[in-house]
């Protein structure tokens, strides 16, 4: 990996360095890394001038980190629970026969009661996705993306190494049919997933850095898929 | 999350467990372990999501998602697997990652509306740069009358969610790179690289404006 305008090239140290700054400035590295960062800026002056992109961008963000930008309150957490309750009590009729309706029903009524003005300015589209989001949680006994693991992935396709592998995102109310469509049209296999965050990492039998680039252009453009990064890596030039 | 150098290792193992109690409680649908919660980490998530999002009405609404995905699936939490915070983090970026694209199609069908249809991406970050922000559009105006905070604003506006979302566990929340791979579901290096990437946007964008982002410190 080399850095524009790389003034030590042979220092083995500087291109460990430079990654590390943004967090020698908010002060998580370890000891070991500040020292270690410590020692390269003394005789590195590219490092020398990142850092002060950096140091005014902590600057700016610091300004606001401690100022109550926006706090929790009694109405904001009341109108939480409001949800909840909406949810559990749909919940409570999961055994009649008319429970997706009753459900939706619930959960508009909460919306109407709901007197915060953003509501109207959500869009309608907005609104039935949240909707499809919480019938899928209370209507799946177990979590949505388990279910979809243990349909489509349970007999786990060993991971093999030399082919490039994704890890993907969903988005919650993307269906087992939608997922089948996606691995089919990419030749692709979830080998691992989800982890507790809801990553699967899928497999693609396509081995050219091309066809990898392609495939991680159509998956991101489908409006069911969240996220797609290349495991090891988003490909820097 | 925060840093925690110095702390012991007992007080450490004494957090984690205190997590786990608290979420076992949620899990167990213990609406005071619940409000416990919603005080306790609720004003870190808002305040990163209003650095994302810019509007309370906004934020109190994601924040409520977030809160609600907890309440549903609080016994999916695995204190062994990392901090609460991490976890309480990670759902907050999924929640924020969907917020801003809808912002982000909302803005680009705005600019669809008012011009002509067929933008390429170059055209369409110019068009979205002007739109909605209070934006430095011409360099000398930059020089002479923008402060480089306002700036720097103006230019995280422009990056990519993925981008900023980096930059902003990082500044704002100030997270260390490996907690921010757990919160992205990202292998580490994706995060060094994004950041970097978002460093280097940023020079170009305070380039592009007509100031040198390396004349920072005599610009003070
Ligand atoms: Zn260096």
């Amino acid at each position: 990996m080399t850095h524009s305008n790389n003034l030590e090239p042979n220092n083995p140290d500087h291109d460990v360095v430079i990654e590390l700054l943004p967090w020698y400035v908010n002060g998580t590295l370890n000891s070991a890394e500040q020292a270690r960062v410590d020692r390269h800026l003394g005789s590195c002056a590219e490092c020398r001038q990142e850092l002060l992109l950096y140091r005014q961008l902590d600057r700016q963000r610091s300004a606001g980190r401690h100022a109550a930008d926006w706090q929790p309150s009694p109405a904001g957490f009341a109108n939480i629970l409001k949800g909840i309750d909406a949810l559990e009590s749909g919940n409570d009729t999961r055994l009649s026969s008319e429970k997706t309706p009753g459900r939706l029903a619930t959960f508009s009524t909460w919306l109407k009661e709901t007197p915060r003005p953003v509501f109207w300015f959500m869009s309608l589209e907005t609104l039935a996705l949240t909707a499809l989001v919480l019938l899928v949680i209370v209507r799946l006994p177990p979590p949505p993306e388990e279910h979809l693991f243990q349909t489509l992935s349970n007999e786990r396709p060993p991971v093999n190494a030399s082919l490039p592998r994704l890890s993907i995102v969903f988005a919650e109310d993307i269906t087992e049919r939608e997922i089948r469509g996606l691995l089919q049209s990419q030749h692709g296999q979830l080998v691992q997933g989800p982890s507790m965050l809801g990553v699967y990492t899928l497999q693609l039998a396509a081995a050219s850095e091309h066809k990898l680039q392609q495939a991680m252009n159509q998956l991101r453009s489908h409006p069911k898929v969240k996220l797609v990064e290349a495991v090891g890596g988003e490909g820097r030039q | 999350m925060i840093h925690t150098t110095g702390q012991t290792k007992a007080a450490a193992l004494g957090e984690q467990e205190c997590e786990a109690v608290l979420m076992q409680g949620i899990a167990g649908k213990d609406r005071q372990a619940f409000e416990r919660l919603y005080y306790s980490y609720s004003p870190r998530i808002g305040n990163f999501l209003m650095k994302l999002l810019k509007s309370p009405e906004l934020v109190d609404e994601v924040v409520s998602e977030v809160m609600m995905t907890v309440w549903q699936n609080a016994d999916r939490f695995d204190s062994a697997q990392g901090k609460l915070s991490t976890w309480l983090f990670g759902i907050a970026h999924n929640k924020a990652l969907k917020a801003l694209e809808r912002g982000r199609r909302h803005r680009l069908e705005q600019v669809l509306e008012t011009e002509e249809s067929g933008f390429g991406e170059d055209e369409w970050d110019d068009a979205h740069a002007g739109l909605g922000y209070a934006g430095p559009d011409n360099p000398e105006r930059t020089v002479l009358g923008w402060e480089l905070g306002d700036i720097l604003l103006w230019a995280l506006d422009q990056l990519t969610p993925e981008h900023r979302i980096v930059v902003e566990l990082t500044m704002t929340v100030q997270c260390t790179y490996q907690d921010i791979a757990l919160i992205t579901g990202c292998p580490v290096n994706t995060v060094k690289t994004r950041m970097f990437n978002a460093r280097k946007k940023l020079a170009e964008l305070l380039i592009k404006r007509g100031y040198s982002p390396y004349d920072i410190e005599e610009a003070r």
